[in-house]
């Protein structure tokens, strides 16, 4: 048992920021992100078999996770919407060197389609190869593959065009 | 490695280098306490219920993700605060995806991993390419009305079944509608089941059919019978509606018994999967109900009410359209006489009467379409009661009204014309004929059914661009006839095709002065597709390019064909001739049913091979047993500038064989000829409502 929670907190480690960076594209902050994803986490922990495919069975946990939680806030998110406004909290951690470029990336990537966004950030962030995300996103790997490529591009056409402005 | 690939990577680098934030220490530590609180596969303190078959879910090594209910109670007593619904995830099935569109109830099945139950909601089912040594699951949808199996497709289902609140009014039923879009599924209702292919919408509500088979019967008993006629009118003019004398004739075939019953529905086409298997199958060969449920299904769709919004509306339209004709003759004549302030004032009350004319006419259908049904029988005939309910039940007739054919039939014939012609808007009168006193007393039931449509086109032709135009008879010679006339009409769907029935690529671009390669050769012919208002009635024109040549294409015309050569139009800007028609038919129908197959119906049913119809009476009295004397079948059409206005109906007379059949073959005259085909027919269902070929528009003898 002991040895499993020691594999289970390394995967944890490694992947828990990518993972909140996926379920930020449901979520307004990242407080609540990560909510979503402990939420996940409790309802994965049950079934979970190995962590070789453990991104998929955590990727259909956040999604119900976090269309649960956002059923059950509509109500409480309207009146915050009212009142105050939206999340501006940075995805990445702030260096600031890079902050202005750091905003741009986070911009272009937050308006890439939901599809792309996924596809970007479990390559990127999760490390995850082709197959696994395929797999994930119950896609073929050749679909996950050209996704990612038509992200990065649009994200490199977008920042090269903000650059000349 | 080329610039752009280096870009690339160095793009792909620049993005690894940024550091997602981490999870908060408190967070990551609460996980981890989870973890060492809950042994695998426990369920405490949060419980989980996972519906997705977990065996499945291992030799697939694909996602299942199920229907789960949470708590946060006491860790020693969990209780489930959520009802197990449906989460709004996709559910991944070896070789499957399903997606809900939208809010959807559905969960997959704890003991069966291939079926999934859909409550309430529309679900988009996708087979996805399977991983090495995978198989793909046969996958069963199951819902309150049936289930839906299929094999490597793509399709949409949604089902709808009512809450408390949606039951007490009873306005909402149990239906279920799959829509496919590539591939076979089968629909299985216990009524019955029914397949369906790419671009079939297949629909079936509890307790009912799926429509789709009477519609199958319909279109092939349509196809069948304009062949038929088509051969004993050689040359003339053929107007007729299939669906009519379908209806009229199932209605008739539900108390045929025996040989009479497997004629009756060899000839109205009833599907194989309708036939009885069983030690009563002889007697009652045909499940009926099947084909009377779905006539039902078909018939709500062409009988939607109006809501009370659409009555007030299509009430207001004819007075909105008289006052706004008083406006502009008003407006014209202060134009004329110069009154400009008095002009302008006129003016602008056109505008707005114009505005409010046509916000009454977008809130009703574009188009009437109407069908009823009535059985009308001898008062002192003893119906079984099993028969009259059963045609009550599915064809809305009210029962079956009483009638004095034994010491009154003039009157009673009188009363059941009057029904048919104020369905019909007097278009059809006197469907049922004057009989000798001697025949008239034998009558005893004469069933009837009526349709009526009047449709708009979506764009009407100019009466300006109307000529008299030459058009060519089937024998060569060119008489004038009126006809309408569009240019570049953009909402029909065109297209050409060659002698084999394949489609001829018409251009789209073409050289200035280019003559040839613009239309198929002269064995070939043409389609075309027209709209009513509303969209969803269209007329379909099928025109050959030889003037002799429609004899090829009626030879060819069968439900899968011009299913096929439909499917094929596309839309486009089209220069339209067609000329105004206005057509009158009579049809006496018993030699045209029996050369198709039912001649026992129209036999005297003491003969050896007489008819049976013992399913509608309740008397063994050999003398109560009845038999088809006439079928009587009468239609109106007339095609303009504005629209058309098409409708027709159909009498079964049954009688009791008192002496002999005095049955009189009646072959009607006609002024007409032919040289094109037309079907008018309901989009959504398929439903072929009216069928006709003209060949001279102006109704006289070739």
């Amino acid at each position: 048992m002991d040895h499993d929670h020691g594999r289970w907190s390394a995967w944890l480690d490694e992947h828990g920021p990518a993972l909140v960076l996926l379920a930020r594209q449901w979520t307004r902050s990242h407080a609540e992100a990560e909510d979503v994803v402990q939420d996940a986490f409790v309802r994965f922990w049950p079934k979970r078999s190995s962590t070789r495919k453990a991104w998929g069975y955590m990727y259909a946990c956040m999604r119900s996770a976090a269309m649960d939680r956002q059923r059950s806030d509509a109500r409480r998110r309207k009146r915050e919407e009212l009142v105050g406004p939206s999340d501006n909290e940075s995805l990445f951690e702030h260096r600031l060197e890079h902050d202005e470029r750091r905003q741009a990336i986070e911009q272009t990537l937050g308006s890439l389609p939901d599809e792309q966004k996924e596809v970007v950030i479990m390559k990127i962030w999760g490390g995850l190869t082709f197959r696994s995300i395929g797999q994930a996103l119950a896609i073929s790997a050749n679909t996950a593959a050209s996704r990612y490529r038509y992200a990065l591009n649009s994200m490199r056409a977008e920042l090269r065009r903000e650059q000349v402005e | 490695m080329n610039d752009e690939m280096r870009e690339f990577e160095d793009f792909e680098a620049e993005l690894q280098s940024l550091r997602p934030r981490r999870l908060s220490p408190g967070m990551s530590g609460e996980m981890r306490e989870r973890m060492l609180e809950q042994p695998a596969g426990a369920g405490k303190p949060v419980l989980l219920r996972w519906f997705a078959g977990a065996a499945a879910m291992a030799a697939c090594a694909v996602i299942a993700v199920g229907i789960w209910a949470m708590s946060s109670g006491p860790a020693d007593s969990p209780t489930i605060v959520q009802p197990p619904v449906g989460e709004n995830v996709p559910i991944h099935l070896a070789g499957w995806r399903i997606d809900p569109v939208g809010q959807a109830d559905y969960r997959m099945d704890e003991d069966q991993a291939d079926l999934v139950r859909l409550d309430r909601g529309e679900l988009h089912v996708k087979s996805i390419p399977l991983a090495a040594g995978e198989l793909r699951a046969a996958l069963k949808i199951q819902t309150s009305v049936g289930t839906a199996r299929a094999t490597g497709t793509e399709f949409y289902i949604g089902t709808h079944s009512p809450g408390d609140r949606e039951l007490k009014g009873k306005t909402m039923k149990q239906l279920t509608r799959i829509f496919i879009i590539t591939g076979l599924v089968n629909l299985i209702t216990p009524l019955g089941d029914v397949t369906g292919g790419a671009g079939e919408l297949l629909a079936a509500e509890i307790n009912k059919a799926p429509v789709k088979h009477a519609v199958q019967a319909n279109s092939d008993f349509a196809f069948d019978m304009f062949k038929q006629l088509s051969a004993e009118n050689a040359g003339k003019n053929l107007f007729f509606s299939p669906y009519s004398v379908s209806s009229a004739l199932a209605m008739t075939a539900e108390g045929a018994r025996g040989e009479t019953a497997m004629e009756m529905g060899k000839v109205l086409r009833f599907p194989a999967a309708t036939r009885r298997i069983g030690k009563d199958a002889q007697l009652i060969p045909w499940r009926t109900s099947l084909i009377h449920t779905g006539m039902s299904g078909l018939n709500d769709r062409l009988m939607a009410d109006d809501t009370p919004a659409q009555k007030a509306a299509r009430k207001k339209i004819p007075e909105l359209r008289k006052a706004l004709e008083a406006l502009k003759a008003k407006t014209k004549a202060l134009r004329a006489q110069r009154k400009w302030d008095e002009y302008r004032k006129s003016y602008k009350a056109e505008q707005a009467a114009a505005a409010e004319l046509n916000k009454a006419s977008s809130q009703v259908d574009q188009y009437e379409l109407r069908v009823a049904n009535a059985l009308w029988g001898e008062k002192t005939y003893p119906f079984l009661d099993a028969y009259t309910n059963t045609i009550k039940k599915h064809y809305n007739t009210g029962g079956i009204f009483p009638a004095d054919f034994k010491n009154n039939y003039p009157t009673e014939r009188t009363k059941i014309n009057n029904w048919v012609a104020g369905q019909t808007k007097d278009r059809i009168k006197d469907v049922i004929p004057e009989l000798p006193p001697e025949e008239a007393k034998r009558v005893r039931l004469i069933l009837t059914n009526a349709i009526y449509f009047k449709g708009a086109w979506s764009v009407p032709f100019s009466e300006a661009d109307t000529k008299p135009r030459d058009f060519t008879l089937a024998d060569g010679k060119k008489i004038k006839a009126p006809i309408m006339n569009a240019r570049w009409l953009d909402v029909g769907c065109y297209g050409a095709f060659n002698a084999d029935g394949s489609l001829f690529k018409t251009p789209v671009k073409i050289k200035r002065g280019q003559k040839t390669g613009l239309y198929p050769d002269a064995k070939g012919f043409a389609m075309l597709e027209l709209p009513y208002k509303g969209d969803d009635i269209t007329m379909v024109l099928i025109a050959p390019n030889a003037h002799d040549g429609l004899g090829v294409i009626e030879k060819k015309l069968t439900t899968d064909n011009l299913a096929a050569w439909i499917g094929k139009l596309q839309k486009r800007k089209t220069n339209v001739f067609l000329p105004k028609f206005k057509l009158e038919t009579k049809y006496e129908m018993n030699d045209t049913l029996k050369a198709m197959g039912m001649a026992r119906a129209f036999t005297d049913p003491r003969s050896p091979k007489g008819a049976d119809f013992t399913g509608m009476c309740a008397s063994k009295d050999p003398r109560h047993r009845l038999y088809i004397t006439k079928v009587i079948h009468k239609a109106f059409v007339e095609v303009n500038e504005k629209g058309t206005e098409a409708t027709a109906a159909t009498g079964v007379m049954m009688a009791e064989a008192v002496s002999l059949p005095p049955t009189v073959p009646f072959t009607p005259t006609f002024q007409a000829d032919r040289h094109f085909l037309f079907v008018i027919r309901d989009k959504q269902t398929n439903s072929i409502l009216f069928m006709g070929r003209i060949n001279n528009p102006l109704g006289k003898k070739k």
